[in-house]
């Protein structure tokens, strides 16, 4: 019992990590799931959208909105940072599906996904020419700042402030999300589309332009994941590697499922951070991926997924 | 059997085959040659890839998988075990066979993207425990000091023999899969690929047959990584990542899917493209990626569609002249 | 013994039965109807039959073997071949490929002598050549053989899967609405095929809309109706049969 109580406050300073790095995936995952409901494809570049959020925020807006303001800024460039990301986001998004989706949108999904393959190396690449290829760092809000507190006597916790805002920021972002999809003309269409695309249509949605609307929200959830991330992990072209682990989470949470993204991101976060330190740290990789193989394989539906996959 | 009897893909392939034989002494400068050596590695990978990828239609995203364990067993074998050469490569096909064998397992029941997402995560996996399992693998040092073979008097340690020796195996390994291709396996592997619900119907068993294309999948992943290591003479685990991976699957499809001369053509452009682009400098590889794009969504035939429609262009064109002759 | 025995099938999806406590025997030799409403459970029960989808209850013998739990395609191996009722031929191959795929079941030749094409391999594809040819030619798209199947009209894509199925070297033969999307002069030319089939030894389990072709060629008719047998007797016993008029007559005449 010593022993659980000594590794107690470790645990949990652990799980705040490895939630925080959930609600990351969570949020990409979900770009994953719009798209997918909407037009029934995955979005290989998904992971690279989130380094170019990294990429425009910490290296492009943030230096610039930083001398525009003058010193002592800290708190509005940031806002003012991310909000200029996400308008770059809907850009890329749109812009992205014109070119890589739009086109094919009646050929097999197969090609689709060899077309977002590709536009994923042209991400990376057009990263190092635009950005370099030095990783970027970025303060954000906090900074490498963190706090203590004590765990019912057993001991201190240390946390990050980055990670409580990342929790608290997604928590916000989620409630204005469900908010957006009930009460706006637009969510609605968007959940339509979602739907039935021929119905909607036929109910006279513009459903290509929705479709381009659903991309760019996708795009904008993986531009703030990367906004969110960029003070705790360097920003450089390794970030597009969240796109698998988000892609997971939507996998274990049930493909297509909101509930199912959020709840698959935050099991994954945690399975990663907590086999990191109790199992091996080289292959915390490796155990997630082994964590999504056996859903696959006994789970295919995940978590939250309806019971049955049909011909995908 | 004549040169007229033979169709279009096998003239084209024969065709292939001998302009890269003529390329090799044409080329001058001895990186191109080097390039051109990886150009036909990458061609036995692709033409392997094309049994799961073109054929059956499966979404197999851990091709560097196979062909880093093709690599490594052919390395360790030859290293480590003090193995024969040939009996080297024999281990990497074996090695490659059998982690087909295991992939192919997972796709009894998975499709599309789920297949994707689930070779992807394997392939990782493999990544590293190569990177990471360092008593047996080398760690990030690899494996160094590999050979080149020999066969009886035959000595293949020099490029320009060794080239030759890779040229043959590819025509050998190409002429193996156009067999396979035309026998009542590529039906059937196609078949699978059109329905999997209709081939059960008509007797098929799409599990069994998806799992021999990941087998024969591996057997020339295996032979490409053991002459990938040799060609090297060093292997290290940073190229067997998803972007190879990747890169290969779309040698594929920018070559044209299911075509095998477009599998070969994919290749050795694809491995040339970017050694072409480098006057662009740091934006090469960005205009590589558009390149590859736009050939995807403008062209989704491929170019041995492209190649198609230019030899019927041609041929009309010949053809026409021919007639305005024979009138005057 | 009756070469296809049929013991108390429901079959549940969900809430909804679509198959309710269904028996009945398919004799040797003899075309067997199954008709009924829109709904009735017709392609379902060609789908249990066939192993698509696993029975919630009941068995299902072959040559009086149970065949419950085998995959669809050893039962194409046992001697069942069926046809699809919204057509499913292969795209992407010829009408030649499309039923050389067929005798694929019934080859034993292995990937590497296919690949060095050895002499057994040249024998075995001689013979799958006569079989596919014969198949072809018993449809009658024996001149079509080169074609691409997608460029087939309509009525000769159902052919094309006969000659699939027959391809198989069936001893029962599901047809599940053969004759859907024919014209009337095809329709008749269907009759006579089945019927060919039939004298070629083969037992034909019909399902059909098309009352003037069910009452012209089978043997015997099982009437189903929501999932659940109603009738089951010579086609001219049925017709006369209250309950079926009755189940009919809301929807459509018996007349056709």
């Amino acid at each position: 019992m010593d022993f659980l109580a000594e590794q107690l406050p470790i645990v949990v300073q652990q799980l705040i990590a490895g939630l925080a790095y959930g609600c990351i995936y969570g949020l990409v995952a979900l770009g994953y799931n719009f798209i997918w409901n909407a037009v029934g494809i995955v979005n290989l570049a998904q992971g690279d959208f989130v380094m170019v959020g990294g990429y425009l925020y910490a290296a492009s807006f943030v230096p610039v909105v930083a001398s525009w303001l003058g010193p002592g800024s800290a708190g509005s460039s940031f806002w003012t940072a991310l909000l200029l990301t996400a308008v770059g986001m809907v850009l890329v998004g749109m812009v992205s599906q014109r070119i890589v989706y739009y086109p094919l949108r009646a050929s097999h999904p197969r090609t689709i996904m060899i077309s977002t393959m590709a536009l994923s190396i042209f991400l990376k690449n057009f990263a190092i020419v635009a950005w370099g290829t030095y990783p970027v760092a970025t303060s954000g809000l906090f900074g490498q700042k963190w706090f203590r507190f004590d765990l019912f006597g057993l001991g201190t916790v240390t946390v990050l402030y980055q990670y409580v805002f990342i929790l608290v920021f997604t928590a916000i972002l989620l409630v204005v999300q469900s908010a957006f999809f009930s009460r706006t003309r637009l969510g609605r269409s968007m959940r339509a589309v979602a739907q039935d695309q021929l119905a909607a249509s036929l109910m006279g949605i513009n459903t290509p332009l929705i479709i381009a609307i659903t991309f760019a929200y996708a795009s904008i959830l993986a531009g703030v994941a990367g906004v969110l991330l960029a003070p705790i992990f360097l920003v450089s072209q390794a970030m597009g590697s969240i796109g698998l682990k988000a892609y997971t989470a939507s996998i274990v949470g049930g493909f297509g499922n909101v509930i199912g993204a959020l709840v698959g991101g935050l099991l994954v976060g945690s399975i990663e951070v907590l086999s990191a330190s109790y199992v091996s740290s080289v292959y915390k990789d490796a155990i997630v991926f082994v964590v999504l193989i056996a859903f696959l394989l006994l789970r295919p539906q995940g978590l939250f997924g309806k019971k049955v996959i049909g011909s995908l | 059997m004549g040169i007229r009897s033979l169709s279009m893909k096998d003239k084209t392939l024969i065709g292939i085959i001998l302009v890269l034989a003529a390329l090799y002494p044409l080329i001058t400068n001895s990186y191109m040659k080097f390039v051109l050596m990886t150009g036909i590695v990458n061609a036995l990978l692709v033409v392997g890839l094309h049994f799961i990828f073109g054929l059956t239609g499966q979404l197999h995203m851990a091709m560097a998988a196979f062909w880093g364990v093709g690599s490594y067993a052919f390395a360790l074998a030859v290293t480590r075990l003090s193995w024969p050469y040939w009996l080297g490569v024999f281990a990497a096909i074996v090695a490659v066979g059998l982690l087909g064998l295991l992939l192919g397992f997972p796709t009894l029941r998975l499709k599309g993207f789920y297949l994707a997402i689930t070779t992807i995560g394997f392939g990782e996996i493999v990544r590293l425990i190569l990177l990471n399992w360092a008593p047996v693998t080398g760690g990030v040092f690899g494996v160094a000091g590999l050979p080149r073979p020999t066969i009886g008097p035959l000595q293949f340690g020099k490029n320009q023999p060794f080239y030759y020796l890779l040229l043959a195996i590819l025509a050998l390994l190409t002429l193996a899969a156009r067999m396979i291709e035309h026998s009542k396996y590529g039906a059937a592997f196609r078949a699978v690929h059109d329905d999997e619900l209709a081939a059960e119907a008509v007797g098929l068993d799409p599990t069994r047959l998806k799992i021999l294309a990941f087998v024969l999948c591996g057997v020339y992943a295996g032979i490409g990584g053991a002459m990938y290591a040799s060609l090297m003479q060093y292997i290290s685990p940073e190229v067997y990542t998803l972007e190879r991976s990747q890169m290969l699957a779309m040698m594929l499809v920018i070559g044209g899917m299911g075509s095998l001369p477009g599998a070969i053509m994919g290749s050795v452009l694809l491995t040339f493209l970017p050694e072409v682009l480098r006057f662009l400098q740091q934006w090469y590889l960005a205009v590589y990626g558009a390149i590859v794009i736009v050939i995807i969504v403008y062209r989704p035939t491929g170019l041995w569609g492209i190649w198609v429609r230019a030899t019927e262009w041609i041929a009309t064109l010949l053809k026409r002249r021919g007639d305005t002759r024979g009138a005057a | 013994m009756a070469l296809l025995e049929v013991s108390n099938v429901t079959m549940q999806f969900g809430g909804l039965t679509a198959i309710d406590n269904l028996s009945t025997r398919v004799e040797k030799g003899e075309i067997h109807a199954v008709i009924g409403p829109n709904g009735a459970g017709k392609t379902t029960l060609i789908n249990v039959l066939t192993g698509v989808y696993p029975a919630t209850s009941g068995s299902v013998s072959f040559e009086g073997v149970r065949i419950d739990g085998l995959r669809p395609y050893e039962r194409v191996k046992l001697g069942m071949a069926r046809t699809f009722q919204n057509l499913r031929v292969f795209p992407s191959l010829s009408v030649r490929e499309n039923v050389t795929v067929s005798q694929f079941c019934r080859t034993t030749s292995g990937v590497v002598a296919n690949t060095l094409r050895t002499r057994a391999v040249v024998r075995e594809e001689a013979r799958v050549r006569d079989r596919v040819d014969e198949a072809l030619n018993f449809v009658g798209l024996a001149d079509k053989a080169g074609w691409p199947s997608k460029s087939l009209p309509y009525g000769q894509q159902r052919l094309l899967e006969i000659a699939r199925a027959m391809a198989t070297e069936p001893k029962l033969l599901l047809l599940d609405e053969p004759g859907a999307g024919m014209t009337l002069q095809e329709t008749q030319g269907l009759g006579v095929l089945i019927k060919r089939i039939r004298d070629r030894g083969i037992t034909v389990l019909l399902i059909d809309h098309k009352m003037r072709l069910i009452m012209t060629v089978s043997d015997v008719v099982t009437v189903v109706n929501f999932g659940k047998k109603i009738a089951e007797d010579t086609p001219a016993a049925v017709q006369k049969d209250p309950e079926v008029v009755r189940a009919y007559l809301g929807a459509r005449g018996l007349r056709t």
